[in-house]
């Protein structure tokens, strides 16, 4: 009986250990989640509506297209 | 044996004077200028000898960058080492997504400091701010890159979030090179995980210690790239009766005393941050090989 308690308390923190990992994970991971959330926004929209997600998500296209034909970002990629 | 003498001086000759030109002439440069009144313009250079460096020890803005790059520098110490410590440790384990997490926590080292100091910049100007205002959080209500006190310490976490990753890599490495039966007999010998960690690992990676302590100092000493970009400096303090900014590390007061066309007086302090630097560098690798050796 001991034992099966000490397994099932094994279990149980390393469940808690997991969910701390994955918070700490996803933690790391939200300047890229702002910055790709962002990428589909308008510059009016990031002023305005810093942690909301964008309106249309067909911003990002329009954005893209804009580094492709802007002559000064596009030098700097190429 | 006189061949082989003429061999070696022909293929060391392009490394030694790729050095004395990229290295050894500039630094004397350098180290000249720093005790002239240059001022980056003027053709005319007189020599003031030690004056520029007299100046600075009475110089406010100086002696608070001098300050404030070394308490950054000692929390990044901490912060950046213990927790690259604590990642090693998770990707190291037999946690399921390890090779994942090993990725995911060195993603933001590959950003580089410039672009992570603008993302960094919008969290904490209005997405945080944001969030505070609509939560009525209070101490997010107004930026924490706005308050003196605190400032210092958000660059120190985002310092910590770009080389925590890399750092791990060098503590992975280390516990990958400890055998693996020596933890086992501790394990069956009954030693818990954190007598296993504090009495085997770390003593065992001591030299690995050694190289993660100097990396972080001396890449926080000379930190320039994230400070600019995401405070330049502000916000504004006073120190000695002085309106300064208070998060101006070294490199960025060389800078702006540089841009500000005082060429001689940037050389000077510039001279002062290597010496520094050096300094404060070998006794911390003299000391932890010392360590290595007790450990």
């Amino acid at each position: 009986m001991k034992t099966i308690s000490s397994f099932s308390q094994v279990k149980f923190f390393k469940s808690i250990a997991s969910a701390l990992v994955m918070l700490l994970f996803a933690l790391f991971m939200v300047p890229f989640l702002m910055v790709i959330i962002n990428s589909a926004k308008t510059s009016k929209e990031i002023i305005f509506n810093a942690i909301a997600l964008p309106d249309k998500w067909s911003q990002l296209f329009i954005n893209v297209k804009l580094i492709f034909t802007n002559p000064t970002d596009r030098k700097s990629v190429v | 044996m006189k061949r082989n003498r003429i061999v070696n001086i022909v293929f060391l000759a392009p490394c030694v004077f790729a050095f004395i030109m990229n290295i050894i002439i500039p630094f004397g440069f350098g180290l000249y200028y720093s005790m002239t009144d240059w001022n980056g313009v003027n053709p005319n250079v007189n020599f003031v000898g030690i004056n520029n460096f007299r100046n600075l020890f009475s110089a406010p803005d100086f002696i608070y960058s001098f300050l404030i790059t070394i308490l950054y520098t000692a929390i990044n110490i901490v912060l950046v080492n213990a927790v690259s410590f604590m990642l090693s440790l998770i990707v190291t384990s037999k946690f399921k997504f390890r090779n994942f997490l090993r990725a995911g926590f060195f993603i933001p080292y590959l950003i580089g400091g410039i672009v992570l100091g603008y993302i960094w910049q919008f969290i904490f100007n209005n997405a945080l701010v944001a969030i505070g205002q609509n939560l009525s959080i209070g101490f997010l209500k107004s930026s924490l890159l706005g308050k003196p006190n605190t400032v210092i310490w958000i660059m120190s976490l985002v310092n910590t979030w770009q080389y925590s990753g890399y750092i791990m890599l060098i503590y992975v490495a280390a516990i990958q090179g400890i055998p693996a039966s020596l933890m086992e007999a501790a394990e069956v010998d009954g030693a818990g995980f954190f007598t296993r960690t504090f009495r085997i690992l770390i003593p065992m990676m001591a030299n690995a210690f050694t190289i993660s302590l100097f990396l972080t100092l001396t890449t926080s000493f000379k930190q320039f790239d994230m400070n600019f970009t995401l405070t330049n400096g502000g916000p504004a303090t006073r120190f000695m009766d002085m309106p300064i900014k208070a998060s101006q590390l070294l490199a960025m007061n060389i800078f702006n005393t540089a841009t500000a066309n005082r060429m001689a007086e940037a050389q000077a302090k510039a001279v002062i941050l290597f010496v520094a630097l050096v300094v404060i560098a070998l006794v911390q690798v003299a000391a932890n090989k010392k360590k290595e050796v007790e450990l």
